[in-house]
This record gives C-alpha cells, sequence and structure tokens, in this order.
C-alpha cells in the first residue's frame, strides 16, 4: 500500500494545470493555524489580563446605557444592564478557557491512567474495566454531565468534574487501544525479560506511544468541553457569577433578542471561534502524528 | 450470522444489567426529596403521606430489588409527577424526538456524504476550501446559538418559519437543521478524509492504469471502501442526538424526550429518569449493534471473522 | 471527469431546491384574525360565534396536570380557569355575585354556609351539577390521597357538607372562617365532576371534566391542548358580558416559555393571544396599531426577599433593616423592567383585599444609615470592601430555583451591586428544585425570594405565622406572637372593619419587622392582535375567554 509520502507521484484523479509538483508556499491550513494561535493568544491575554484590552468594567451598570447597539464607545453594544458587550466577553474569556481545558486535563489524566492499567495488565482487570466502561457509555455524555451536575450541585469546579467524568471513558478506550498495540511489540517483552519494573516500563516505553492519539483528542475535546459547559449554562445549571460567562450572556440575551440582537450573538461568536481555533489545532497535531493522515 | 447477532445481544444483557444498576445510583445520588418538590411546601404531613404513596420510605435495598424485578417485568411504575404510568408518558413523547432525530441524521448523511465527496474529488481547489471551512464551522457552533439565529432570521425577520411547535413538516425544518448541522460536519470531514485515503491506494492506480473511467473508479471502488468508516460516525451521530434534541426542543417549544428527561431530573421524579436513561441505553446498544452488521454486510472481510 | 463535476452539480442544486421549496410562504396557525393593516376596526362590532384563537402560553401545564384541586402553578391554573366554574364570583371591590350558587347565607354561629344552587348546570360529560356533587368536590379536596396544596389551605378549619336537599348544600367549618367566600370564587375550589374522577382515578388531571364554557378537545401532552366550546353552556358569573354559549369555537393552547419565541409566534400571527409580555417588547407593542394590550395587576403576596430568621445575624430586626436601606429599588426597577412596574411597599398587591397604604413610603434608600448602622453593630468593612464580624463575613447566600422569571435575577444582580456599596455580600445559589427544596427545609440558605398568588389576605397566615400550615418552617421563617394572634384572628373574623384593621397591623408590622422586603409589584400582560376582542380578567388576573370574539 502507498504511503502518503508518494502522493506526489500518483495520478490525481483531478488534473493538475501545470505538470510539475509544486506545493505553494503559503497554503490554506497555514492560514488556519496563523489565525487560530493569533487568536489564542489573544483569548490568553484576555484571561491573564482583561484589562489591557477594555477601560470599562465588567460589573459597571449603567441605566442610562441600556440596550444600546453596537457603536464606536461600545463596539458590541450594551446587554440589559447597561454593561459593555466587548468587556464582558473580554473578562469572560478567563472562565470559558479554564472550564476547556480543565476538563479536559482532568479526563484525560483519568482517562490515560485507567486505559494504561487496563490494557497494560490484560486479563479481568481489563475486561471489568472495559465492562464498567460501556456501561457507563450507554449513557449520553450530555445526559450524564447534566445528571453529575444537578447531583453535585452548581459550583464551578463541580460542572468542570461533571464535564470530564462524561468524557473519560472515551480517553480511556484510545489510550487503552493504543497500549495494547504497544504491548504487542517485541521490546517490551525484551524489557520485561531484563527484569525493568513496571512502572518504568509504563513511563519509559508505553507512555510516549499514548501520548499522540491522547493529544490529539484532548485538543478537540477542549472545544467541546466548552460547548458542553455553555449548553449547560444554557440549561440553567451552569454557575451564575458576577462576571457572566459567555454561555451565561448568550442564554440571557435569548429573551431580547428582538430588540438587542447582540447580546446572543456575539457570545455564540466568540464561542464558536474558540472551539474553531482548537479544532484546527487538533488537526494540525493529527496531521503531524499521524502519518497515515492525508492532507 | 444468525448466531453472530444472537451472541452479541446475549453479551448485551449483563450490559444492560449493570446500566439499570448505575441508573438507580445514580438517580438516588440526585439530591432532594421527590415527595417535598411535589408537595410544594414544607407541610410535613403531607410530605410523609406522599413519600410513603410513592414507595420513597422503604430501605433502599428495598427500592432496588423492588425496581430490578419489575424492570425485568417490563413495569416501569408511574411518575411521581402525575402518576401516568411511565412507559406511557415516554412513548408519547417518543415520536417527536424520534422523527426529528430521524430526520436530522438524514439530512446530516444527505448534506455531509455529498459535501465529502465534493470537497475531496476537488481537493485543494476554492469549493474544497468553503466546504472545509463550513464543516469546521458546523462542529464548532453551539447548537443552541444556531437555533436562536435560525429563529431570528427565518421566523422574526423573514417570516418564512414557523418558530415552535411540531405538527408539520416545516415545523420540522429548522430544528431538523439546527441539530443535524454538527453531524453533517463530521460527515463531511471524516467522508473528505476517507475517499482521499482510499484514491490513494495501490489498487486504484491499478484500476486506473487498467483504463477503468474515472467515474467507474469512484462510484464503484473507492466509495464503496471509502463510506465504511462513515457508517460508525453515522452510528455515534445518531445516538449522539439526545444531547442536542433537550436543547432544540427547548427552543423550539417542541415534545420531545430531551426535555421530559430534564424536567424529570430537576423535579427528582425517578421512575422517569430512570426509564429514560435505560430507553438511551438500550437505544445506544442496538444502533451499535446494527452499525457492526451494516459493518459485517458491506464489508465480507468483517463478516467473516465471526 | 466533466461528468463527475455535472452529477456533482445537479446533486447540489437538487438539495438546495429541496431545503428553499419547504420554505415556502404562509403561516402555519391561527384561523381568523390575521393581523394584516387592512381596514381601520371599526367602533365595537357585535360579537358574533365562531373562530378558533390560538393562546401562546407563557409557561407549560406543568406534568399535564389539570385538575383544579391541584393548582399551583399560575399557567396551569390560568389555563383551567376556563374548564372550571366556581360557586361564587368575586367583583374587583371585593364584593361577591351568583355563579353555580345561586344564594347564600352564612348562620347564626358563623360556622357554616348554605347555598343554593343552580339547578340548570351540567359538567361536560353530562353528569348533573347538585349538592352532591358540591360534597363530592369539597370532601376531595381535603383528602390527602389528591395531593391538594393550596386548595386543601384553601378550605382552612373545613369540617363537613351536608347535603340538605338536591340543590342545597351546607359547608361547616369548625371556626369561623373569613377567607372562604373569596377562595371559593377561585379555581382552586372549582367544581369536578365526580362521575369522571371515579371513572379516570389517577388520570383524571389528564382528563379534566368541568362545567366551564371549555371542555377539553385534545391533550397533546408537554406541548399544546385544545379546548373546544361546550355547547350547553349557559351558566356565565354575574359579570359576564353575556348570556348562553362561548363565541370560540376552539381555545388552543400552546406552551411558549421562551419569551422571544412567545413574542414571534404572537407577531407573526401564529398566535393571536399571547401572555406575559416581557418589558422590552411593551412599548412597541403598545405603539404597533395591529395589536392590543391589556394589563391587570396581579393580585398576590409580591415577590419578595425573606431572610432566613432561625439563622444569625439574621433574626436582628436592625440588621434586616440596614440591609433594606442599601437597596434602590426605585433605580433597580427601573433598570429591569423599563418602567413597566413598579415598587411594592406591602407583602401585599395594592389592589388585593385590605391593603394599607400606610406602608407605603415607610422606608427608604439611605445608604448612610445603611453604613452607620453597620458600623454600629461592629460590623467592619474588609480589605474588598465587604464587612466583617469576629471572623464571619456580612454574606448572604441566596437559593433559588425558578431561573430568571420574571426578569427576578437581573433583579438580584442589580440589588448585588447595590448591597456591595455598603459592605454587604450576595452570593447566588441556582439549584435543581430537588436541592432548593431540602436546603430550604434544613434552613441551609440564608436568603430566598419567592411570590405566591392568592387573593385574600389569608396568605400572611401561611408564609408569616408558625400557627399556618407550614408551622415552624413558615416561608418567612417568623416567629412572632402578636402577629400570630392578630392574623389567626383575622383568619375568623367576618366583620370587615376588624378584620381590615387586623390585617393593617400585620401589614405594618411586617414592614416594620422587615419580616420581608417585598420588591415589585407585577402586572400580568396580555396582547392579542387587534380583531380580538373582549377579554376579561378573573381575579387574582386569570385570562377568561368567555366573552371573547373574533372580528371576521
Amino acid at each position: 500500500m502507498l504511503r502518503a509520502g508518494s502522493t506526489e507521484i500518483s495520478v490525481p484523479l483531478v488534473k493538475k494545470k501545470n505538470g510539475l509538483l509544486r506545493l505553494p508556499r503559503i497554503s490554506f491550513s497555514h492560514i488556519g493555524i496563523f489565525l487560530s494561535a493569533a487568536f489564542l493568544l489573544f483569548l490568553t491575554l484576555c484571561a491573564i489580563a482583561p484589562e489591557l484590552f477594555t477601560s470599562y468594567s465588567p460589573v459597571d451598570m449603567n441605566a442610562e446605557l441600556l440596550l444600546l447597539p453596537p457603536s464606536a464607545g461600545h463596539w458590541l453594544g450594551t446587554d440589559h444592564f447597561g454593561r459593555d458587550m466587548w468587556t464582558i466577553l473580554v473578562y469572560g474569556a478567563r472562565s470559558s478557557m479554564l472550564l476547556g481545558i480543565l476538563s479536559v486535563l482532568i479526563g484525560s489524566v483519568a482517562g490515560l491512567i485507567i486505559g494504561m492499567i487496563s490494557g497494560y495488565f490484560g486479563g479481568w482487570i481489563d475486561t471489568i474495566t472495559m465492562r464498567i466502561i460501556d456501561v457507563i457509555m450507554t449513557i449520553p455524555g450530555t445526559l450524564l454531565a447534566i445528571i453529575i451536575a444537578v447531583a453535585i450541585g452548581p459550583t464551578f469546579f463541580n460542572v468542570v468534574l461533571a464535564i470530564s467524568i462524561a468524557y473519560i471513558p472515551s480517553y480511556a478506550r484510545v489510550v487503552r487501544s493504543a497500549v495494547m498495540s504497544i504491548v504487542s511489540r517485541s521490546y517490551i517483552d525484551a524489557a520485561r525479560t531484563i527484569g525493568t519494573p513496571v512502572p518504568v516500563i509504563m513511563l519509559r516505553h508505553i507512555l510516549p506511544g499514548c501520548l499522540s492519539p491522547l493529544l490529539v483528542m484532548a485538543t478537540i475535546g477542549v472545544g467541546m468541553s466548552i460547548l458542553a459547559g455553555t449548553g449547560l449554562s444554557f440549561l440553567g445549571l451552569g454557575v451564575i457569577k458576577e462576571i457572566p460567562d459567555w454561555g451565561y450572556i448568550l442564554s440571557e440575551g435569548r429573551s431580547y433578542i428582538t430588540v438587542a440582537w447582540w447580546i446572543s450573538v456575539f457570545p455564540g461568536l466568540f464561542i464558536t471561534l474558540l472551539v474553531v481555533a482548537f479544532n484546527i489545532l487538533g488537526d494540525e497535531l493529527r496531521d503531524r502524528l499521524d502519518p497515515r493522515h492525508i492532507r | 450470522m444468525l448466531r453472530y447477532i444472537g451472541n452479541r445481544l446475549l453479551l448485551a444483557v449483563p450490559v444492560i444489567f449493570g446500566t439499570l444498576t448505575l441508573v438507580f445510583l445514580i438517580v438516588h445520588w440526585l439530591p432532594g426529596d421527590p415527595a417535598r418538590i411535589l408537595v410544594g411546601d414544607d407541610n410535613e404531613a403531607d410530605i410523609q403521606y406522599l413519600r410513603e404513596q410513592l414507595g420513597l420510605h422503604l430501605p433502599l435495598w428495598r427500592q432496588y430489588l423492588n425496581y430490578m424485578w419489575n424492570s425485568i417485568r417490563g413495569d416501569f411504575g408511574h411518575s411521581f409527577a402525575n402518576r401516568q404510568p411511565v412507559m406511557e408518558r415516554l412513548l408519547e413523547q417518543l415520536p417527536a424526538t424520534l422523527s426529528l432525530a430521524v430526520v436530522s441524521t438524514l439530512f446530516s448523511i444527505a448534506v455531509g456524504v455529498l459535501l465529502g465527496i465534493l470537497s475531496a474529488v476537488f481537493r485543494n481547489k476554492i469549493i474544497d476550501y468553503v466546504i472545509r471551512v463550513l464543516s469546521l464551522f458546523a462542529i464548532s457552533m453551539p447548537k443552541f446559538w444556531l437555533a436562536i439565529l435560525l429563529i431570528l432570521l427565518f421566523s422574526v425577520h423573514l417570516k418564512l418559519l414557523p418558530a415552535i411547535g411540531n405538527g408539520s413538516f416545516k415545523q420540522l425544518i429548522m430544528p431538523a437543521f439546527a441539530l443535524g448541522v454538527t453531524g453533517a460536519g463530521i460527515l463531511a470531514r471524516m467522508v473528505r478524509n476517507s475517499v482521499l485515503e482510499v484514491i490513494h491506494e495501490q489498487y486504484v492506480l491499478t484500476l486506473r492504469s487498467k483504463g477503468l473511467s474515472e467515474r467507474k473508479i469512484l462510484y464503484q471502488h473507492v466509495l464503496r471502501n471509502a463510506l465504511l468508516p462513515a457508517l460508525t460516525v453515522i452510528g455515534i451521530i445518531f445516538a449522539g442526538l439526545v444531547e442536542g434534541a433537550v436543547v432544540t426542543e427547548t427552543v423550539f417549544s417542541r415534545q420531545g424526550i430531551g426535555k421530559l428527561i430534564v424536567d424529570a431530573i430537576n423535579q427528582k421524579d425517578i421512575p422517569i429518569i430512570q426509564a429514560a436513561v435505560l430507553i438511551c441505553a438500550v437505544f445506544n446498544i442496538l444502533i451499535n449493534l446494527l452499525v457492526d452488521l451494516a459493518y459485517s454486510l458491506v464489508d465480507p472481510r468483517v463478516r467473516n471473522s465471526f | 471527469m466533466r461528468k463527475i463535476k455535472l452529477t456533482a452539480a445537479v446533486l447540489l442544486s437538487c438539495l438546495l431546491l429541496l431545503l428553499s421549496g419547504c420554505g415556502s410562504s404562509g403561516d402555519g396557525g391561527g384561523g381568523a384574525g390575521n393581523a394584516n393593516a387592512g381596514a381601520e376596526s371599526s367602533a365595537e362590532a357585535t360579537p358574533a360565534p365562531g373562530g378558533e384563537l390560538v393562546w401562546a402560553l407563557a409557561g407549560v401545564v406543568q406534568n399535564d396536570i389539570l385538575d383544579a384541586h391541584r393548582t399551583g402553578f399560575a399557567p396551569s391554573t390560568r389555563v383551567m380557569r376556563s374548564l372550571y366554574d366556581s360557586l361564587v364570583v368575586e367583583f374587583e371591590d371585593h364584593t361577591f355575585g351568583p355563579w353555580l350558587a345561586a344564594s347564600w347565607e352564612l348562620s347564626e354561629d358563623q360556622k357554616s354556609y348554605t347555598f343554593k344552587l343552580r339547578e340548570d348546570v351540567k359538567f361536560h360529560d353530562g353528569t348533573p351539577f347538585n349538592a352532591g356533587a358540591v360534597k363530592f368536590n369539597f370532601d376531595r379536596i381535603v383528602d390527602p390521597a389528591t395531593q391538594s396544596s393550596l386548595g386543601k389551605n384553601a378550605m382552612g378549619p373545613y369540617v363537613s357538607t351536608e347535603v340538605i336537599d338536591e340543590f342545597t348544600v351546607k359547608v361547616n367549618f369548625s371556626e369561623p372562617f373569613a377567607p372562604f367566600l373569596s377562595n371559593l370564587a377561585k379555581v382552586d375550589l372549582g367544581m369536578v365532576s365526580p362521575t369522571a374522577v371515579k371513572k379516570y382515578g389517577d388520570a383524571f388531571p389528564q382528563n379534566p371534566v368541568g362545567t366551564g364554557p371549555f371542555k377539553l378537545a385534545k391533550l397533546t401532552p408537554g406541548t399544546e391542548l385544545e379546548l373546544a366550546r361546550f355547547e350547553e353552556y349557559n351558566w356565565p358569573p354575574a359579570n359576564a358580558k353575556h348570556q348562553g354559549p362561548a363565541y370560540l369555537d376552539k381555545l388552543i393552547v400552546k406552551y411558549v416559555p421562551e419569551d422571544a419565541t412567545r413574542l414571534s409566534v404572537l407577531q407573526s400571527n401564529q398566535a393571536q393571544v399571547a401572555d406575559i409580555i416581557p418589558p422590552q417588547n411593551l412599548q412597541a407593542l403598545k405603539a404597533d396599531p395591529n395589536f392590543k394590550v391589556y394589563e391587570t395587576e396581579l393580585l398576590q403576596h409580591n415577590y419578595s426577599y425573606f431572610f432566613n430568621q432561625d439563622r444569625e445575624p439574621w433574626n436582628d430586626a436592625r440588621i434586616r433593616k440596614a440591609i433594606r436601606a442599601g437597596i434602590n429599588f426605585d433605580a433597580a426597577i427601573k433598570t429591569v423592567y423599563l418602567g413597566t412596574s413598579r415598587q411594592g411597599w406591602s407583602p401585599l398587591s395594592p389592589h388585593s383585599l385590605y391593603y394599607t397604604p400606610t406602608v407605603e413610603n415607610t422606608w427608604k434608600y439611605d445608604p448612610e444609615y445603611a453604613n452607620q448602622v453597620l458600623d454600629e453593630l461592629g460590623w467592619v468593612k474588609g480589605a474588598d470592601g465587604i464587612r466583617e464580624k469576629d471572623g464571619k463575613r456580612l454574606s448572604l447566600e441566596m437559593i433559588d430555583y425558578q431561573g430568571n422569571r420574571e426578569k427576578r435575577l437581573d433583579l438580584l444582580a442589580v440589588v448585588t451591586q447595590q448591597l456591595k456599596q455598603i459592605g454587604v455580600e450576595i452570593k447566588l445559589l441556582t439549584l435543581p428544585q430537588g436541592t432548593f427544596t431540602e436546603r430550604r427545609a434544613n434552613g441551609d440558605y440564608d436568603l430566598y425570594g419567592g411570590s405566591q398568588f392568592y387573593g385574600d389576605p389569608s396568605i400572611l397566615r401561611q408564609m408569616y405565622s408558625t400557627k399556618g400550615p407550614n408551622g415552624k418552617l413558615n416561608i418567612s421563617r417568623t416567629h412572632d406572637p402578636e402577629l400570630e394572634d392578630w392574623l389567626e384572628a383575622a383568619q375568623s373574623e367576618l366583620n370587615t372593619e376588624k378584620r381590615a384593621e387586623l390585617y393593617k397591623k400585620a401589614q405594618e408590622k411586617i414592614i416594620e419587622q422587615v419580616y420581608s422586603i417585598p420588591a415589585y409589584v407585577l402586572d400580568y400582560t396580555v396582547a392579542s392582535s387587534r380583531k380580538v376582542h373582549d377579554i376579561s380578567f378573573d381575579y387574582p388576573a386569570w385570562p377568561v375567554f368567555y366573552d371573547t370574539w373574533i372580528e371576521q
């Protein structure tokens, strides 16, 4: 079977304009990566130092400035309390990013541990673990997150926990497959024969092999977690804080959609762009890490 | 073949058993006393009376055994909220969600596969870029945001489509679109990758060198093999519709399982939650089974391994 | 190669055509009553029978329960007003007129009412309405198996009902019960068909049978219901505009709890009536000649903030007064309700029976006073501006489960910012209903907000007295023996002046001691297309469609 590296020589389905093989200097994906990285950098700065980007305060309620459309003084308009929308979105970047990253961090670390143990030791440990995971996976992810969120209460960390738990099974499965394919290779046997202790085998030989598929899943997972989090806010299960997070202000804006569409539209746009950025990066990671993947 | 199905179904039994137990545990872990919620105020006498009526005064293990025994016999009890038999209540709401799920999945498949193929065939041309950008946005948008935008555009401004309801086909369009867009995006991306992978395989080159027309290659060989992985994705999409259904039903004021479940969770209507989650689980298992079967039908290599 | 491109293009355009073809013009629902400009609406034309009215309900009929004796959710009760009649009707001036009961008298000892019923009334299922039916109804309401809450409380010290003859019935109480007639006028004590209850049992709530001008034709669970005219109807209340059956053929009620969707449904004529118009849309709708807007005050215990008086330091009236002084309701209400609502001064809404205007303006926004008192009490402002004493922050944990209904959470957001200025912190916890009820029962909260629709001031006993149905767990956690005595006395005091005096003192004390902080007065709004005429309101503010007709 031809490897991706040799696609240049095969005859493509679509005829090229000229016969010479030349990759363009700046390709579509380069633009995408650049934009995503720039956007994420911008949002990270917003999360760390929001004052850099706006002079208003996100909790400044002003009865004179209710529901104003976008203008020079208020780029994205004002909301139903007279707060500046751009400011709210800038300050809200912190909780949105934190939600996504923390959920994925917890979910993937837990999934990594479970998957590695299950995949390495095999036998009844594996069977039981996989059955439990099967059972958990029969409950749809969002439903599980909703139930957990309702059960443990609406604090920020609990929402993060709820979302991570819902994703752990998928991470565990992916890691397990990777581990099982690594374990079957001969150098593992070799290591075992010479008496290398188990933790060392796991860390030095197995872990690196799991990382790439996990990393790809995790990057895309950040986007999915953020969407799940905003979904929970929408259903009223999120956290209400002084500085509204993107999902909450989007939800609030719903009843004003006919008189002030900007209260819902812009937060949704920001969420979408954030998820797009993480997806682009995730795609790029997958392209680089998985040799079989065709661009 | 039959033996395979039989085997799978048999294996599903302990899983369902496990799910039933998991659901019971989760549901009783939820905070709140259903009797107190239903009575509405803090009249202790009323609450205690209702608690006994609902069987909540029994020790937990007794409730568990009753629950398992009844479930096996198909008796899922009565909703705490309005005493309606649970199955009846669920079945009332199921058709609306099902029709939404089916239509949106069909939409996802039709649009996703088509765009994926186009994207692969015209690789690196404008149309490819456009489709890739669109799919990227499709999988990144919050569903309820899209739903709100659709209502804003088509109901409020253009006055073309109805914003609520679930009787007619017209009322299905926006919700199905909102729900199906993500699936379409996922499929478009995956089909594109799949087709590209296959196109570059050796046997395609061989076919070409044999002189087969491009169209024949595409239809008879490439597509068949490329669409195989798409089957698994379709399974995932369909099963993942419950989540989308919850928000879509809320925004469009439609009937459906999604809303029913969320309300039940909030009110701690235990029998409804248990039965609804069970249905989702069984559904999941069935879909996986169907997808595996479809796989085996299309790919003889898989079939022979049973 | 060209062929592939061609095929693809054809497929794509087919898809696009399919999608666009579905979105043809025209709307989905509603019969007559198109809201197009057309001719200017003439002076009141004569009512004519016919037409279907679609009502976009702001809420859902909770759990599809349409049992009159299980009221509790305002949207459900609004719908039920059209299905069930009551024995008497209450007029705006709080006097009573005949409805299903033609006349009544109070016994010498004031503990019994004897009602003479109309003789021509029938239930939707043909069952005749008589004394036996009334007895069945009252006994059913107090029966624990019915799970009635508001209804049961509305029966007060009920003892029994005696059937004197086919159309005469005597209702006995253990002591005089002043709110009875007012409660009788409500849906909570509406008349249900004994035959239907016996026939349907647990399924009665989804198969309601009453004597109202409309009967249930079809119930689509969770989404909508269809009411059809009851042709034999001929017993409207004394303040109705006509006799005989209702004009409308059908009243279709669609549940649309989403504000923006409800508005768009009204404006696109998918519905001809919508209620609870959000403040931000109210002005525009009023100015629009295609629509009519009705506003009526909802008689209720106003939405108020309740401290947990069982917990320190909220048991100290001085701190409660100080915190109240830190809230500028005037500004908050202007911001949140855009001028469509007003401040509530008493726990009771202004048109309630025995509302006392003496409590108006008895307190005001006074941050200096607040700061002074809090300083005196030893609460010192910390580094972040929030006061502390003995290591505890002056922080109120507020629990809620209803979400931003009536923009209550928006109001709270403004109030939170205001209280920050005097060093008081509010932390809002939105909880699922289960957790909320647990915590409230266990007293695990500092503050929460609530309202209760109710016409009679006896609601005060339920909310402020330990002798009420919830005992020590009364909503405001008040334990004030003097207040309780007044409220108990008012319960059985049938003399209007004496009763008014008792309630006046009660309201004054509640406000003076800050047992609750009333926030706003709710005006229930209904908007209809201009071709819909004669929507009226039963009290406490349920829309009545009996006289309603649609201009063709």
